[in-house]
């Protein structure tokens, strides 16, 4: 051993340091742990954004809808959501967590039994969405329909598009089409029809009074602006959009079964992805022309690819944003205007780019 | 170093028990910490299905309201009444543990909903079970439907909450794991380095404690076997080993000295001695060399010759046996060197002797011998037999007037050749005898027979022990006062040549 006298104050030091070492290595240790244990729960908690950003929350407000996955529904609920984080509301979408899949109805029902402090439903003008709506108004739960109106009912505001004008879009977009159609029919003279078969796909079982204003939009158009030599036929198909499938099926049987119409307009996402899909499977593109709805990144790379014709775009975040300013105002006035209207613009190929870009960065 | 001996200050004691205590601690708190991180582990792993637990009573309890119900609005019976109200009770309970409030978090909207709900549904059935009682048929039916209702969604919010939870307590659970795998880990790490550095610091400090004894224990080894000329120990410590060590020094340095001293002493007593025999023998030496300076034998010699001569041509034979027997007398003293000579020539010089002393004394010693003539040519220290005469006419038969006797007589007796002079003097004590033969006598008792000039009893007793090599080469035998004296010489028979 080369080590010199040891001393006993030598001893006692080198312990103490080692005592000190082993404690400030297990203090790091025990440090190190209890915040990845902490990270690890919080993690696992928290799935939304806003617990973690920290927001104090006073009011818990929930969305319904059938088609919470669409794009468009997603929108809108972000824009709630963020609306509400900056009103200190808490946005669910009601039944993203449950197990079972709720109708709307139902998860009405179980909005107003658990007592939340505003509802915002995707509604139609069924007597039961009526009695529903009023039941959670009368609980003094503040009710905001969205995208879909019960006009009859006691909610307080309806928050939308324009519907009526959203349909004289359609139709300017119908009459283009045919101002088209008969410019191609000269140049090329084929034996071609005069008239142009113009189909909107409407959903046969919800009373929506939103599908005969966006009808009613179109058919003044058509029939005011239409100075083209060509006649436009204007036709309605129902599409069966009971249950899940049903309007995939609808539309299917459409293609399948008539002559394949010149113009589709589709008044929702769901629609507009089908028959896009549709006129690919059955080899149709270029035969007809579809007006679509909801600029979704399928829909837009349709237009890209001068599938679809042109498309609508809802600013669907503003719709989200606008519902929750809605029951906040009412909250404190007690009333609000009955009627926001979010914009609405048109894409066709000559601005899709700017779209697809910018989707493009949103939902990478 | 300070010079304490009671207790030193850094005693041994101190020393062990500080090693032992601090390696005790240092092992107690890498425990502790382990039981500590161990439990705090076991508890959060405890905690991460909780929610789950209580959501599945949760789900039982409301079961057991709605079963309940049910059977109460089945029967009507009192005993299934009285359990609604009691699983009631307990489902309310349970419920008013959910949370209340509005928060960021889902799970939390989800109790906070389940809860709103519970309480929907337990008025509800209370309605029912109302209704039932007040037999409305119509409405507890209808209050039936709702509450049913209300489970399925109060079901499937349980349901789907337990889901969620139970899938992140399990990412949580798995986390948990891999961070006690990783705890085990470092603390076993930990456990290992405490015991590595508390061996290595063990072990050098006993070592640095042992090695001292170590080198004492070698030195002292050393010193056992007498080797008293080791280096000086370090002292190292100022523990009891240091104290020995010190003491051990001081020993070995105390006996070196004490040794070196004694040397000293005596070198110096040799010294003295040899001084001393020196000047006895110079003393010798200047005594003889006087003597021989005094007579010229040649001298002495020639002039008894001439005497010898004169005497025959005056026809006096007597005169001229007396002279020529003095001269031979004379002859054999002072021959020069040989100092060993035949049994024969000492008898002749006795004869002289008495001769010479008849002469003197006009006849009056009488001179038997019976001497064995094979025996004479043995040899032995020169002027052995005569002072051993003189000594006997001397001391035995001086005084008797012409009745004394010498006799010689040589015999051979077991291998020795002995020769007995006897005289029928006066005798001697036995203790006289012992004096004589230890060479006690004094000096005055050795000189006063013989004079000054005569070679004395105790010389030829050593010079004959000297020559023989034999304690008993002398003896004295004598039978009392008056009865004479016997000195018997003892020569080992064919053992005297190597002289």
């Amino acid at each position: 051993m080369k080590k010199k006298r040891i001393s006993t104050r030598n001893l006692v030091f080198v312990y103490s340091v080692m005592i000190l070492i082993v404690a400030i290595i297990f203090v790091a240790v025990a440090l190190y742990f209890s915040r990845s244990i902490r990270a690890a729960r919080h993690a696992g908690d928290t799935y939304s954004a806003a617990s973690s950003s920290g927001v104090d929350f006073s009011k818990y407000y929930v969305m319904i809808t059938s088609d919470r996955e669409l794009d468009f529904w997603e929108s809108v609920y972000k824009g709630a959501y963020e609306e509400g984080i900056k009103k200190g509301v808490c946005v669910e979408m009601m039944g993203e967590n449950l197990s079972e899949d709720y109708s709307d109805t139902e998860l009405m029902e179980i909005a107003i039994a658990s007592k939340v402090d505003g509802i915002i439903v995707y509604a139609d003008e069924s007597a039961e969405m009526r009695d529903l709506i009023n039941e959670a108004v009368n609980e003094g739960i503040p009710v905001v329909t969205v995208y879909g109106d019960s006009a009859n009912s006691l909610r307080c505001c309806y928050v939308g598009v324009g519907s009526y004008n959203l349909g004289r879009e359609y139709g300017r977009q119908i009459v283009k089409i045919a101002r088209e159609y008969e410019l191609s029919k000269t140049t090329a003279s084929t034996h071609m029809n005069d008239t142009l078969n113009v189909v909107a796909l409407v959903n046969s079982y919800s009373d929506n009074s939103n599908q005969s204003l966006v009808w009613s939009g179109i058919q003044n158009v058509v029939s005011t602006e239409n100075n083209s030599e060509i006649q436009i036929e204007l036709s309605q198909a129902y599409v069966d959009n009971r249950s899940t499938f049903t309007s995939e099926e609808s539309i299917r049987d459409l293609f399948r079964s008539q002559e394949t119409p010149d113009v589709i307009v589709c008044l929702n996402e769901t629609d507009t992805n089908c028959v896009y899909q549709s006129l690919v499977d059955y080899n149709k593109v270029g035969k007809s022309a579809i007006l679509g709805y909801y600029d979704s990144e399928s829909i837009l790379k349709g237009i890209s690819r001068s599938i679809i014709y042109s498309t609508v775009s809802v600013d669907t975040y503003q719709m989200g944003a606008y519902c929750v300013d809605a029951i906040k105002e009412y909250e404190e006035n007690g009333y609000t205007s009955q009627y926001m209207l979010a914009d609405v613009t048109l894409i066709d190929k000559s601005n899709v780019s700017d779209y697809l870009s910018e989707n493009g960065e949103v939902t990478e | 170093m300070k010079e304490k001996t009671a207790r030193p200050a850094n005693s041994l004691q101190l020393k062990l028990s500080i090693i032992f205590i601090m390696a005790s601690i240092l092992i107690f708190i890498v425990n502790a910490m382990l039981v500590f991180g161990i439990n705090t582990m076991t508890r959060e792993m405890d905690a991460v299905y909780r929610d789950n637990l209580k959501l599945n009573e949760l789900a039982e309890a409301i079961a057991d309201v709605q079963n309940n119900m049910t059977d109460y609005l089945n029967t009507k019976t009192s005993d299934s009444l009285e359990r609604y109200y009691k699983s009631e009770q307990d489902y309310y309970k349970l419920v008013n543990e959910l949370n209340n409030s509005v928060s960021g978090d889902t799970y939390e909207l989800m109790e906070r909903n389940i809860r709103n709900m519970s309480n929907e549904y337990i008025q509800t059935t209370g309605f029912a079970i109302e209704a039932k009682r007040g037999r409305n048929v119509e409405r507890y039916s209808a209050e039936f439907d709702k509450a049913s209702r209300l489970f399925n969604y109060i079901n499937t919010y349980i349901n789907s909450l337990n889901n969620e939870r139970f899938k992140s307590n399990s990412s949580n659970f798995s986390e948990l794991l891999s961070a006690f795998r990783i705890f085990e880990t470092i603390s076993m790490a930990l456990m290992l380095g405490a015991l590595l550095g508390s061996s290595v610091f063990v072990i050098g400090f006993t070592s640095s404690i042992i090695d001292p004894i170590r080198k004492l224990a070698k030195s002292a080894d050393e010193v056992a076997k007498g080797n008293f000329e080791i280096e000086t120990l370090e002292i190292r410590s100022s523990d009891e080993i240091g104290v020995v060590t010190k003491a051990f020094n001081k020993m070995v340095a105390s006996i070196r000295e004490y040794i070196e001293q004694i040397k000293e002493n005596m070198e110096h007593e040799r010294k003295m001695q040899e001084k001393e025999l020196r000047i006895e023998a110079t003393l010798k030496e200047a005594q003889l060399k006087y003597l021989q300076t005094q007579i010229n034998p040649h001298f002495l010699f020639n002039t008894l010759n001439a005497g010898a001569q004169l005497a025959m041509m005056e026809e006096a034979e007597k005169t001229y046996d007396y002279i020529q027997n003095t001269a031979e007398f004379f002859r054999y003293n002072v021959r020069e060197g040989n100092t060993t000579v035949k049994l024969a020539d000492e008898i002749s010089l006795i004869d002289h002797y008495i001769y010479i002393l008849n002469v003197r004394f006009s006849g009056d010693i009488k001179y038997e011998k019976d001497i064995d003539e094979s025996l004479t040519e043995i040899l032995m220290p020169s002027m052995i037999l005569q002072p051993i005469v003189e000594n006997s006419i001397n001391h035995g038969i001086k005084e008797m007037e012409g009745k004394g006797r010498i006799t010689l007589r040589v015999y051979s007796e077991d291998d020795n050749v002995c020769i007995s002079v006897r005289d029928n003097g006066i005798g001697m004590t036995q203790e006289m005898i012992d004096k004589v033969l230890s060479g006690e006598l004094t000096e005055e008792e050795k000189a006063a027979p013989v004079g000054a000039h005569g070679i004395g009893m105790d010389n030829v007793i050593k010079r004959l022990r000297l020559f023989t090599d034999r304690e008993d080469s002398v003896s004295i035998k004598s039978e009392g006062e008056g009865k004479g004296t016997e000195v018997i010489i003892k020569l080992t028979n064919g053992g005297s040549e190597n002289v």
